[in-house]
Formats: structure tokens, C-alpha cells, sequence
């Protein structure tokens, strides 16, 4: 009986510290996915969310132009000044060309991106919904007849949608175009050198891969934290947690989205 | 008609509500009186549906709170004005948005000529000047925000009117000035107001009747004069407590400006 | 709302910009340009060994056009359409030809183009004839077959001057088929080099072995500068060979074009070192036959 009893207590101890979590990652993932129908729901309602998109899209687009050009200069003339090291003397020197376009439109751009605009934008978003949250200003808002996903979440959303891949068009280029000048200046490159390695490697996938990928990232970045900022508890300590969470999981979202949309996009040729 | 029914409430392990009955007639400022942290809030909320009863049921209008879709209650709730403990004003947006987000039909909400009237006329009502709607709520004072909020509230012209803790975080002068305006809305637009309070004087001031909530459930109901009568041991300790601060504060008041 | 409409302005132009940024890379990368002033023409290949639309046309090595579609009519006919620059210079000749070239080992192509020297200008519309190059399979194939007719002659022992021959082919063969890979890097031919270089680094052991032996007794400074060569020869080919291992491999599971250069680096680097050493030895074997055979003979 006792060792009936002492199983018993095994299987209910284990269950408890098994479904807990458990039960915390569906919960998370229906809430997401309400979250989602209700975003759907609300893409009737442009009278609300358009004026207020156009808001944050001016606050997100021009206030992230700078960070994020910054940025993709500093990876395209690191690129470039690493190609130039590796390659010096094994391969052509067009090929630096090659790597410089193609890493910078595959990987860098769109991916060094995504993970700035988490921590500007995921942060930002996360952080404003949170304090509304504690603040009880979504609570006023609903208390109005007015819904937080229209007047809130869905201006946020489609603002980052909306300016996200722009942001990433802007990236590669300037990537591309530091990592030219940087190649021209340390290896020599020449103009003519550079496009024609880019151009040959270079197939109108890889930049329909980079726009698709910039898409879900700007998914990744907005839904994300707005989703936590949303579902903020407890005062401004909840705030802090909120944010930290909605950068670390966008970060690590936008990781993963990175390795499926390559498997799916180009894994299998 | 405001009508509660038997509702319960909990959180995790700790029962707020346990069997709340009450009902506001039209026309009528019920006061919902009681200590911090027994569910006077929670019971406000739960009459414009930011919160369902685990039990019971809330009658506005005829209409199931409760069970209304969600179109439904948004409509609802355009009826109703809500001014929140700490004003829960947007910072993003000045005074004049706060207020026009509170009109609540869609299309006067678009309507520049009317909105700009409407947000000038709140702001008449809650005795603040028209320069005010420029002023984002950071610039704002405790009092004032209190009163944008209230403006907030009514600028969707509501039939019923609910306050959390309207008087609450501020000074006694500023407090009656609080009181005063929640009589004055009351005679001027002639809204049903529901006023959850822990302050005694202030509440027997604007209410035609007092509910006292004490451990969870309603303990007393009556006007201010069947309340002090009353012979509840829980009510006496409740008001005796309350209103010796109240003295306290007032003597305090006397103290300063007689040096 | 004067305000907000400042914004629609900004966002407006910020993703416009953006669409724009995306259009020029396409059209640039591509190779494409807005205004396609080009002069499209017809030509016939038998195989285009992997040319793809966007790549350069050259004339005598300079680029006057680009490649705008490839389409297979049908199996072992593949009409190519390239766009030349409207330079009257280029113009189509009755005897006109192209030819699809390699550009570099990685597999890039390019059209080399000859619009002809004939009296008559070709009409507009009719295709010319493409010359396909000697496919490296065939050219692999044979080099392989002459390494083990090689191989086979040393196990029996025949005499000296028809084994000197038959190296001489063999390695003759071989390097031609290593210019060969050089043009063609993908698809199935690739699979024979390793056979081939299989064959060779056997031939190469056994030529080790026998200079090895002969060294003992003619120690003189010609021989070794042979011994040498083929010594570093036969060390080359083993590292090209195992590149070339590990290449095809992946190429065999799919991986991507950042996935390829690192390996590719080492291949590159390995078989152009062998290239080297191959036509130092038959640089050697050319100018001293005598020499060679000597050794034969030991």
C-alpha cells in the first residue's frame, strides 16, 4: 500500500512540476493566437489604427534609419575587410564582390536588422503597452466602448510591418555599398570587379528570400512584444520583466524564423 | 438600472467577493464605501465588464454584462463613463484627445467642429480652463488629471457615471473640490453614479445612499443618517476609524492656516 | 490632423524609398536595365552547361550584352536568347558563332560571341548556330581509360619507350581534362574527375615506386629535379583529391553558395597547383625526352 501511495505521490509530484509549464506555453500560445484573430477582426476598423499607424510608423521608421544604416555599414566594411583577408591570394578578387552583396542580402541585412529593431522597437512597444497596462490606460480605453487591439496593438503592428522591410531595402544597400568602398580602398577592388562577382552569384530569389525574411521578422518584432507589453501583471517591475522578455523572445524568434525561412526558402534546390 | 446579483469574485485562494448584492436606481449616487483592498474596485469594473463575476450575474440596462458579445458590450459601455482611481489618462496624447477618445460615437468623433466644442464644454464642467487641452497629462497636476478624467468620462454624454476612488491621492481642499463636481454632474446631467470611496465624510456628501462592504460581502445599505444610526459593531469600527482621520486631517488643516 | 498628414508624407516616403531600393537591386544585380535597348538574338546550342539569363555576351572578351532567357526546346536543343548592345560592330554576320565559356572554375558562364567577318549581314530573327565545347565527361573519360591502359602496361612490364609514350598520353590526357574541369564545375561530369584522379594518383604511385628504385642507382641532379616534380605532382593530386571528394559530396546533399566557397578555396587552390606542377613535368618531359627514358631503362 505504501509503496502504492509513495508512486502515487511520485507520478502527482512530477505531473505538477511537468504540467506547469506546460500549461504555461499552451496558455501563452492560445492566448498569442486570440491575440491574432482579434488583430484580424480589427483590420476592418482603418478609421481608428490608420492615423495612429502613421504615428508610430514616422516614431519607428525615422527614428530607427540611423541605428540600423549604421549598423549594416559597419557589417558590410567588416565583410568586406574579412573576405579581403580570407581570400587574398586563393581565390579572384571579384569574388569578394559575391560575398560582400550576397552575405549582406542572405544574412546581414535583414537579420542584423530585425535584432536592433527588436531591441528599438520590441523594447519600445513592449514597454509603452506595459505601462499602459499597469496604468490602467487600456482598461480607460475599453472602459470608452474602444478597443485597445484597434486604437493600440494594430497601429503598432502594421506600422513595423510597414516600415521593417524598408528599413532592411536600406540595410542591404548600405551594406553593399560600404563593403564596396571599403573593398575598393583595402584590395583594389574595381567597380567592374565587384559587379560582376555580385552579379554572378546572385540569382532574383536571393533578394525575394531577404524581402520574405525582413516580412516575418517584422512579424516577429512587433507581434511579439506587443503580445507581452499587452499582457503585462504587477506595476512597473512587470514593465521591466516585459521588456526584457519581448527582446530576448523576439531576438530568439527572429533566430529561428532566420533558420526555417532559409530551410524552407532556400534548403532544398 | 445598475443591479447586482449574488456576485462572487476571487483571485487565486483570495475570495474578494462573496455574494454581492446591490441595486442603483436611475438617477441615483450610490456610494460604495469600505477599507482598501475589499473589492470596491473590483465590483466597479465588474459593472462595465473589465471583469467577470465567477458567479452571479450584473444587470445594466436589462442587459447581461456578463454575457454580452463584444460589440455588444463596447456599446454598453459608451453608456457608461468610468473616471479611474488614478485618472489612467493616455500620456502619449494631450488633454484635447484624451477627452475627444471619450466621445463615444464614431462619427461625432471625426466631427472636428463638434469634438472641439465638446472637449472645451468638459472641460467647462469639470471647471478647468480651455487652455488646458493643449497640456499633455504629464504637465498636469494630481487634481487636475483627476478632473480630465472625470471631463473624459463624460464627454460621451453617459448615462451612468462610475468613480474609483475619485477623492483619493488628494489634499482635503482639493478632495471637496472633487465632491463638489460629482454633485454638481449629478444635478446638471443627471447621470446614475455608482462612487467607491474609502472616505467617510465625502461619501455621505454626494451619495443618496451608502453601501458599506466589509470583509467580502455588504454589510450595511442605507442613506448617511440609517448608517451612523446603525448599531453594526463592524460599521461603528469602520466609521469611528475613518472619521477620527478625518478630524485629524481637518485639525491639521486649522493648525497651518491659523500660523 | 494638418499634423498627421506631415506623417502619411513621411511614411510615404520611407517606403517608397524602400521599394525603390528593393527595384534598383533587382535590375541591378540582375544585370537588367530599365531602358532594355538591346538587340535580342537567337542562338542554338546543343547544351548550355548551366548558362543562366543575366550573364555577360563577350566579344573577344569584351562584354557587349548579357543572356536574357534560356529555354529547352526539347532534348538536346536549347534556344538562347541574348540581348547585344546595339554597337553596329556586333552585329550578326552570316558567319557568326557563340559559344557558352567558362569564366572561372566556380561554375560561372559567359557567351563568347563572334558576329562573323562575312560580306552578308545576318536577317534579323534567324538563329545562329551555337558550338558547344568539348564536354569534360568525354575529355575525363578518356584521360581515366589511358591511366589504367598506363597502369596496366607497367604491371606487364613492356618496354621502355612504349611505356615513356604511354605516360606522356596519360599525363597529357590528364591535364587536359584538368583544364577541362576548370570549365566545367557542376553536375554529373564531376563525378569522373574523381575517377580520374583516382586513376592518376595510382599511375603517379607507381612512377614514385619506380623512380624510387632507380634514384639508388643514377643518383644524378636531372633525375631529381624529375623525381621531384613528380613527387610533388603526385602529393598535389592526393589533396586534390580528397577536396574534390568532399566537394562533390555536398554537392550531392544541396548546400548553398556561402556553403561551398570555403571548400571551394582549397579545391580551387589545389588543383591549380596541380595544373602547375603537371605542366612543369610535361614541360620537362617535352624538352629531355631523352631523360625520361633513362629512367626507364634503369
Amino acid at each position: 500500500m505504501a509503496a502504492v501511495a509513495g508512486a502515487l505521490d511520485l507520478v502527482r509530484y512530477v505531473g505538477r512540476w511537468g504540467s506547469r509549464p506546460a500549461q504555461h506555453v499552451l496558455g501563452n500560445a492560445g492566448r498569442f493566437t486570440y491575440l491574432l484573430i482579434d488583430l484580424m477582426r480589427g483590420l476592418t476598423e482603418w478609421r481608428v489604427y490608420l492615423p495612429r499607424m502613421f504615428t508610430q510608423a514616422t516614431h519607428i521608421g525615422y527614428g530607427s534609419l540611423f541605428i540600423v544604416l549604421l549598423v549594416a555599414g559597419f557589417a558590410g566594411a567588416v565583410t568586406s575587410l574579412q573576405t579581403g583577408y580570407q581570400f587574398t591570394g586563393s581565390l579572384p578578387l571579384y569574388y569578394a564582390g559575391a560575398v560582400i552583396s550576397e552575405s549582406m542580402i542572405l544574412e546581414l541585412g535583414p537579420v542584423l536588422t530585425a535584432l536592433i529593431l527588436a531591441g528599438r522597437i520590441g523594447a519600445r512597444y513592449a514597454a509603452e503597452l506595459g505601462t499602459m497596462r499597469v496604468t490602467e490606460q487600456i482598461d480607460a480605453l475599453e472602459s470608452l466602448g474602444r478597443s485597445p487591439i484597434t486604437h493600440l496593438l494594430l497601429p503598432r503592428v502594421i506600422a513595423g510591418i510597414l516600415v521593417i522591410p524598408a528599413l532592411t531595402m536600406f540595410a542591404n544597400a548600405t551594406g553593399i555599398v560600404v563593403g564596396y568602398l571599403t573593398a575598393k580602398g583595402s584590395l583594389g577592388l574595381t567597380y567592374a570587379d565587384f559587379e560582376y562577382g555580385a552579379r554572378y552569384f546572385f540569382r532574383p530569389l536571393d533578394l525575394w528570400y531577404s524581402l520574405i525574411k525582413s516580412y516575418c521578422f517584422a512579424g516577429a518584432v512587433t507581434l511579439i512584444p506587443c503580445y507581452i507589453g499587452y499582457n503585462t501583471q504587477q506595476g512597473a517591475e512587470g514593465v521591466g520583466r516585459a521588456t526584457t522578455t519581448a527582446v530576448v523572445s523576439a531576438s530568439v524568434t527572429i533566430l529561428l524564423l532566420d533558420a526555417l525561412t532559409t530551410k524552407l526558402l532556400l534548403g532544398v534546390k | 438600472m445598475i443591479q447586482l446579483q449574488n456576485i462572487s469574485k476571487r483571485f487565486l485562494s483570495n475570495v474578494v467577493l462573496d455574494g454581492v448584492s446591490l441595486d442603483v436606481q436611475d438617477g441615483e449616487t450610490v456610494a460604495l464605501l469600505g477599507p482598501s483592498g475589499v473589492g470596491k474596485s473590483v465590483t466597479l469594473k465588474m459593472i462595465n465588464g473589465l471583469l467577470k463575476p465567477d458567479s452571479g450575474d450584473v444587470i445594466v440596462d436589462g442587459l447581461h454584462v456578463p454575457k454580452l458579445k463584444r460589440h455588444e458590450l463596447a456599446e454598453l459601455r459608451s453608456r457608461i463613463g468610468y473616471v479611474f482611481q488614478y485618472g489612467a489618462l493616455f500620456d502619449s496624447d494631450p488633454v484635447a484627445e484624451n477627452i475627444r477618445l471619450g466621445i463615444t460615437n464614431e462619427d461625432q468623433y471625426h466631427d472636428e467642429a463638434y469634438w472641439k466644442e465638446r472637449v472645451k464644454e468638459c472641460l467647462r464642467l469639470v471647471n478647468l480652463s480651455a487652455d488646458v487641452a493643449d497640456k499633455y497629462p504629464a504637465e498636469l497636476s494630481g487634481g487636475m488629471k483627476k478632473r480630465v478624467g472625470i471631463a473624459r468620462a463624460i464627454a460621451g454624454k453617459p448615462k451612468y457615471l462610475l468613480y474609483d476612488e475619485p477623492t483619493s491621492g488628494l489634499d482635503p481642499v482639493n478632495a471637496d473640490v472633487i465632491d463638489g463636481l460629482i454633485e454638481r454632474l449629478r444635478d446638471e446631467l443627471g447621470v446614475t453614479s455608482v462612487v467607491v470611496s474609502h472616505d467617510v465624510r465625502g461619501s455621505f456628501r454626494v451619495a443618496d445612499r451608502v453601501a458599506l462592504l466589509w470583509q467580502a460581502k455588504i454589510r450595511a445599505v442605507g442613506t448617511a443618517e440609517e448608517i451612523l444610526a446603525s448599531r453594526d459593531t463592524a460599521v461603528q469600527q469602520f466609521l469611528e476609524r475613518d472619521l477620527e482621520m478625518s478630524l485629524i486631517q481637518a485639525e491639521g488643516n486649522q493648525d497651518r492656516h491659523g500660523a | 490632423m494638418e499634423l498627421s498628414y506631415k506623417e502619411e508624407v513621411g511614411v510615404g516616403a520611407l517606403v517608397v524609398a524602400g521599394l525603390i531600393a528593393f527595384t534598383i537591386f533587382m535590375f541591378w544585380l540582375t544585370g537588367r536595365s530599365i531602358t532594355s535597348k538591346g538587340v535580342p538574338m537567337p542562338v542554338e546550342f546543343k547544351n548550355v552547361s548551366g548558362l543562366k539569363s543575366g550573364d555577360p555576351v563577350r566579344v573577344s572578351g569584351v562584354k557587349k550584352g548579357r543572356v536574357a532567357g534560356v529555354r529547352l526546346d526539347r532534348v538536346g536543343r536549347v534556344t538562347v536568347t541574348l540581348l547585344l548592345d546595339p554597337d553596329p560592330g556586333v552585329r550578326p554576320h552570316v558567319d557568326a558563332t557563340a559559344a557558352v565559356a567558362s569564366a572561372d572554375f566556380l561554375g560561372a558562364k559567359y557567351v563568347d560571341y563572334n558576329p562573323g567577318a562575312s560580306d552578308s549581314l545576318l536577317p534579323p530573327g534567324v538563329p545562329i548556330k551555337g558550338v558547344t565545347e568539348e564536354q569534360f565527361a568525354d575529355v575525363a573519360a578518356r584521360a581515366a581509360t589511358s591511366a589504367n591502359e598506363l597502369i596496366g602496361n607497367v604491371n606487364k612490364g613492356l618496354n621502355a619507350a612504349e611505356l615513356a609514350s604511354d605516360i606522356h598520353n596519360t599525363l597529357l590526357a590528364t591535364q587536359h581534362g584538368m583544364r577541362a574541369l576548370t570549365e566545367v564545375a557542376n553536375g554529373p561530369a564531376v563525378k569522373q574527375t574523381q575517377q580520374t584522379l583516382a586513376a592518376l594518383e595510382r599511375v603517379m604511385q607507381r612512377l614514385d615506386t619506380l623512380l624510387g628504385a632507380s634514384k639508388v642507382e643514377k643518383s644524378g641532379a636531372r633525375l631529381d629535379t624529375l623525381s621531384a616534380n613528380l613527387t610533388q605532382l603526385t602529393t598535389r593530386l592526393t589533396a586534390a583529391t580528397g577536396s574534390l571528394k568532399s566537394v562533390l559530396d555536398k554537392m550531392e546533399k544541396g548546400e548553398g553558395t556561402l556553403g561551398r566557397f570555403a571548400t571551394d578555396t582549397m579545391l580551387y587552390k589545389n588543383l591549380n597547383a596541380t595544373l602547375t606542377s603537371l605542366t612543369a613535368l610535361l614541360t620537362d618531359l617535352r624538352e629531355r625526352p631523352g631523360r625520361y627514358i633513362n629512367v626507364k631503362v634503369f
